[in-house]
């Protein structure tokens, strides 16, 4: 396989596999010196373990979250982006700030990674439609015309 | 071995000055007699000394916001190391020497003296290729590539930051559909002229700069850092007068040199956030 179909296969199975359940994968997946970077409201990240850490904290709040890839995108360097939607239904208290609600969301979100030399994540960025996802729980009122 | 004083006060010039943008630390690696025998050409000769230094890496970061230096080797006689560095960096920024945003990639190679005197740099003398990393830059791209591709994204966002609106016309489909428009946006390259100069009207000195694109195929992934001070009023809320720093990553599609499809996700919590109008 080339090297742009490998990371093709390593992006849709890390998503397979966690929207199965299977957290632990990303310690497979993601190198050790991973790091991901806050933005869209997130605190930077060390290690696979720390965001294995905040997965979970979203499982808790969205116990049949899943992320459903739309596009992904394999650069001819060492980057690739997913483009895609999450979903959810709110059924458990989200960062200890929002009591369950029961709601069914979706938001989209677009992540850019870096491969090592080793083929595994070593960064990771993300945007997200986080508007969109504290006004669907009710958290934030729209703004002007900003609804949904 | 540790390395020499020296070497590591150039070390953490590379690393943390150019590769970083850290300009703070200069006067710890700079010494207030210091003499540059070769500032590359528009470098400011007024300023304090340590402004002058900060010059060359606030216009290689600026044209190039992933520059990334790597030292290769030093040589250490006396008072004077000789380096030779490896430059990368993608041109996604602002013009570089006249030239506007290519987004093409360059490698280049840069060779230098510099004296040391009290644990810093007080002399420099050096050699960086530039007429290759402009050869890189303006070389031509091929019809349909991603070079082409990343150079009409790359053109896209740089009329945005002039505020050249009309240049679309020139690059963006007619029909072209974006998938995730502002509430009202009105249908092809109108409506986007007009999402973008609402962000103009809120924020006149927004700046928007992708810091990667990533391409395959006909689609093209720009993750971006956005500033602008807020002294308009957004989406109906009044300004608030203050600087202000979101992210969003816009993917687009590219077919026969036209902008044809846009999808972007905005983290537009942070800006509502910053504005005053959310609670953090």
């Amino acid at each position: 396989m080339s090297m742009f179909d490998d990371r093709r296969a390593l992006i849709h199975r890390m998503y397979d596999e966690t929207n199965n359940g299977n957290v632990e994968v990303l310690n497979e997946l993601l190198a050790p010196g991973f790091v991901s970077y806050g933005g869209a409201g997130f605190q930077d990240l060390h290690g696979p373990e720390a965001f294995i850490q905040l997965y979970r904290t979203f499982v808790v709040a969205f116990p049949d979250l899943k992320f459903h890839v739309q596009q992904v995108v394999v650069s001819d360097d060492d980057y690739a982006a997913v483009r895609g939607l999450q979903t959810g239904t709110h059924e458990g208290n989200f960062l200890g700030m929002v009591p369950a609600t029961c709601k069914g969301v979706e938001w989209s979100g677009t992540a850019i990674f870096r491969f090592d030399a080793n083929g595994k994540i070593i960064e990771r960025w993300q945007d997200l439609d986080n508007l969109s996802l504290f006004q669907q729980l009710g958290v934030i009122p729209a703004f002007g015309s900003a609804g949904g | 071995m540790a390395e020499s004083v020296g070497k590591q006060v150039y070390r953490r010039f590379v690393e943390e000055v150019i590769n970083k943008g850290n300009l703070d630390i200069i006067p710890e690696l700079y010494h207030p007699d210091y003499f540059d025998h070769s500032a590359p050409p528009g470098a400011p000769h007024g300023g304090t000394v340590f402004e002058q230094v900060a010059a060359i890496p606030k216009m290689f970061r600026g044209a190039f916001p992933d520059v990334h230096f790597t030292i290769e080797q030093m040589v250490e006689e006396g008072d004077w190391i000789s380096t030779r560095v490896t430059g990368r960096a993608q041109h996604l920024g602002r013009p570089f020497m006249g030239l506007s945003p290519t987004g093409r990639k360059a490698q280049w190679a840069s060779y230098g003296f510099f004296r040391i005197k009290d644990g810093k740099i007080i002399e420099h003398v050096g050699l960086p290729d530039i007429a290759s990393l402009s050869q890189q830059l303006t070389t031509p791209v091929e019809p349909g590539s991603l070079d082409e591709n990343r150079a009409i994204v790359t053109r896209y966002v740089y009329e945005v930051n002039m505020q050249n609106l009309d240049a679309f016309d020139e690059f963006v489909d007619p029909g072209f559909v974006d998938h995730d428009p502002i509430p009202g946006q009105q249908p092809g390259i109108p409506g986007l002229k007009a999402a973008y100069q609402m962000f103009i009207d809120a924020f006149p000195d927004v700046w928007f700069t992708f810091e990667d694109l990533i391409a395959e195929g006909d689609l093209v992934i720009g993750r971006g850092v956005i500033e602008g001070t807020n002294n308009g009023s957004f989406m109906g809320i009044p300004p608030s007068g203050k600087k202000i720093y979101w992210t969003g990553t816009r993917m687009f599609r590219v077919k026969n040199g036209k902008v044809t499809e846009g999808w972007i996700n905005l983290d537009m919590l942070g800006l509502m956030q910053q504005m005053g109008v959310i609670p953090s």
